[in-house]
């Protein structure tokens, strides 16, 4: 393959993680150890990587250049509600059935709207400042103290005005 | 392609054919002497110091008379809308000179360019000190501006061939790569010089190709990594067989020719395509008429560090380079080949990269050749077939700092010993050495995991000695540009590897 450009086996991989910890290395091993990388040390990155997201779960995108790894967070829409919501980090291992009743901000809404709207079909941000709101009534928070649908309802109708982009 | 001087208007600010490039080497290897174009043989390069400002070859004499004051205000208005002194000047941060390239045959190809319709760029042809010939931006650049657009018309593709062959390609029967066409439409279109058309873009290819491993003489040959080695061999079998083919299809053809068509020519223009092409659809790299030939975008040499995008925009019919950093006035403009390390990079564009994060040192053969006592043939078969079967058989490799996961699991099972498949205690070690490398456990056992240490010192200490082997022969040659690169790969090679001979003593974890 000798041309430019070459896209040569870039690997990406995705999986799960509870941010800022090192997970079992048997979840690792099986997927990047015959790629020739450590699963002990990409572990560790990508703990490092995810400091940001302590105690939540994400997706984290693998990258492998020439047995290289780089190590990037995925935004997800549920990841960014519930670090919005700013709670304490918790262990997850002693806590079960956690229950997000906290409170955002509609401008905390938006904010994650712009950064989830590449990803999102949404034609307008409006749309995906509505899903944004879905994705905070399922993980059961209330948005300037009402409940997400309220809220969604009265953007559709025009009461609350949101940014066009 | 011979190159005749020319005839010159305006000679002061030519470069100079017949001299070398500037002999300035503060990272000596880094040079793409591939990449130089007509006529400038591959210099034997002068040792050492930078060179003193005068020696840097373009600064003009006056040759002609005084001219009077129109003249004089033309001059001074040119000079001021050409972007940038062209007699060597230094860029602000890494101290590389570089002057830009202003010979008749460089602006015959961009009046070439322009005709067949190519938009202008914010890029210049020049000779910088480190790289030879590569691509400068005359004006600032910003992060995820387009630097370069080819139009179809001027990308040579299989597709685009199709028209021109026509049916001569279907009636031949054998299926043609479209690396061994386009080579051969290259090769016809030498032979046929001014007729072709595509005169100004040939004239600007390089002569020759003597830092490229397969034109290496058999003295140099010997010098290469193993690995890099059996790289150079197949390429060399891929140039024959592409070259058996390629008479084939003129003698089905023969209206084509001019003159036979000699191996070195068909090998000069499969080396062309080879280190000129590029993939016009990177997602999709095994399509057979993936690659194309893009005047003008070929120019624009390989760094690690550069992050660019290319693809072919459906809506301007062109292929388009997109940088995602900025480049200031003055500085080189550089796209990504790919994440290659230096032996590939040789073998296949013949140069290599300083400080490229992608080397690695590879010891499959060592490891195969590795003699542990205790071990007999028959437990060595069985555990390489045992390795084959979980995917973990060869591509063993040391990076900086850095055992791969794969040799670490080699070694493992290799010092289980003794190794006998009846016995329960070998059972119980193997299925013990599976865990570990599905990362359930840490260690099959700590005298195992002493031994892999002792293992690999000895494997590092023999890789070592080759080593110094091939720097002390090197050393004792005559310097030139094949020989500095093999040096640079060596010396890398030697720092990797004490690299991990380094982690073992401090007894860290691998």
């Amino acid at each position: 393959m000798p041309p430019k450009l070459d896209p040569n086996e870039i690997k990406i991989i995705y999986l799960r993680a509870t941010g800022g910890e090192v997970g079992a290395s048997s979840a690792l091993a099986p997927k990047i150890g015959p790629l020739g990388l450590s699963p002990k040390k990409v572990g560790e990155d990508i703990a490092k990587a995810t400091q940001d997201w302590k105690g939540l779960r994400v997706t984290v995108q693998l990258t492998i250049q020439n047995r290289q790894a780089a190590v990037s967070v995925v935004p997800s829409a549920s990841s960014l509600v519930i670090k919005a919501l700013k709670e304490a980090p918790r262990d997850r291992k002693k806590e079960k059935n956690i229950k997000h009743n906290g409170n955002i901000s509609l401008d905390d809404v938006i904010e994650i709207a712009r950064i989830m709207h590449p990803k999102s079909y949404a034609r307008s941000l409006k749309g995906t400042i509505k899903e944004i709101l879905g994705t905070a009534f399922s993980v059961g928070c209330t948005v300037d103290g009402q409940n997400p649908k309220d809220l969604s309802d009265s953007i559709e109708e025009g009461e609350v005005e949101v940014p066009e982009a | 392609m011979s190159n005749t001087p020319t005839t010159e208007r305006r000679p002061a600010k030519r470069l100079k054919h017949d001299k070398p490039p500037p002999a300035a080497m503060p990272a000596p290897a880094s040079h793409r002497t591939a990449s130089f174009t007509a006529g400038i043989p591959t210099p034997p390069p002068t040792t050492g110091s930078l060179p003193r400002r005068d020696s840097f070859p373009f600064r003009p004499k006056r040759t002609t008379p005084r001219l009077g004051r129109t003249a004089r205000s033309r001059a001074a208005k040119k000079s001021k809308t050409t972007t940038l002194d062209p007699f060597g000047e230094h860029t602000a941060e890494s101290g590389v000179e570089h002057a830009i390239i202003k010979d008749k045959q460089y602006f015959e190809f961009l009046r070439w360019l322009k005709a067949q319709g190519c938009p202008k760029t914010k890029l210049t042809l020049a000779e910088f000190s480190n790289t030879g010939r590569g691509m400068m931006a005359t004006k600032d650049i910003k992060a995820g501006e387009v630097i370069v657009q080819v139009p179809e018309k001027n990308l040579v593709t299989m597709k685009g061939l199709q028209t021109v062959y026509g049916s001569r390609i279907s009636r031949f029967g054998k299926k043609l790569g479209s690396h061994m066409f386009i080579a051969l439409h290259i090769a016809l279109l030498v032979q046929m010089r001014e007729k072709s058309g595509w005169l100004p873009y040939l004239r600007m290819l390089p002569t020759k190709f003597d830092t490229m491993p397969v034109r290496y003489p058999e003295d140099l040959l010997e010098f290469l990594p193993p690995n890099a080695k059996v790289h150079v061999d197949k390429q060399k079998q891929k140039i024959t067989s592409d070259y058996k083919l390629a008479l084939e299809f003129l003698q089905a053809n023969s209206d084509l020719l001019n003159k036979p068509l000699t191996y070195e020519e068909y090998e000069w223009a499969w080396l062309v395509v080879n280190t000129r092409c590029i993939y016009l659809d990177a997602k999709k790299q095994d399509s057979a008429d993936n690659i194309a030939l893009a005047p003008m975008l070929d120019f624009l040499n390989h760094t690690h560090e550069a992050k660019t995008e290319g693809r072919f925009d459906n809506k301007t019919k062109a292929y388009h380079i997109k940088t995602l950093l900025p480049y200031n006035k003055g500085a080189q403009c550089m796209i990504n080949y790919g994440p290659h390390d230096n032996c590939f990079i040789l073998v296949e564009y013949g140069f290599v990269t300083p400080m490229n994060p992608y080397n690695y040192v590879s010891v499959d053969s060592a490891f195969l050749n590795l003699t542990i006592p205790g071990e007999s043939a028959a437990a060595k078969k069985e555990k390489l077939e045992l390795l084959d079967m979980a995917g973990y058989l060869g591509d063993y490799v040391f990076h900086k700092d850095d055992v791969s996961f794969r040799l670490l699991a080699g070694l493992r099972l290799r010092l289980i010993n003794p190794f006998n498949t009846s016995s329960a205690t070998t059972q119980l070690a193997i299925s013990r050495w599976h865990s570990v490398v599905n990362g359930e456990l840490e260690q099959v056992s700590d005298e195992n995991e002493r031994l892999v240490r002792v293992y690999l010192e000895k494997l590092c200490n023999d890789i070592l000695a080759d080593t110094k082997k091939a720097l002390a022969a090197l050393a004792r040659k005559k310097t030139t540009f094949s020989v500095m690169h093999l040096q640079q790969i060596w010396i890398e090679t030697r720092d990797i590897v004490l690299s991990i001979v380094d982690k073992i003593h401090r007894n860290e974890e691998l």
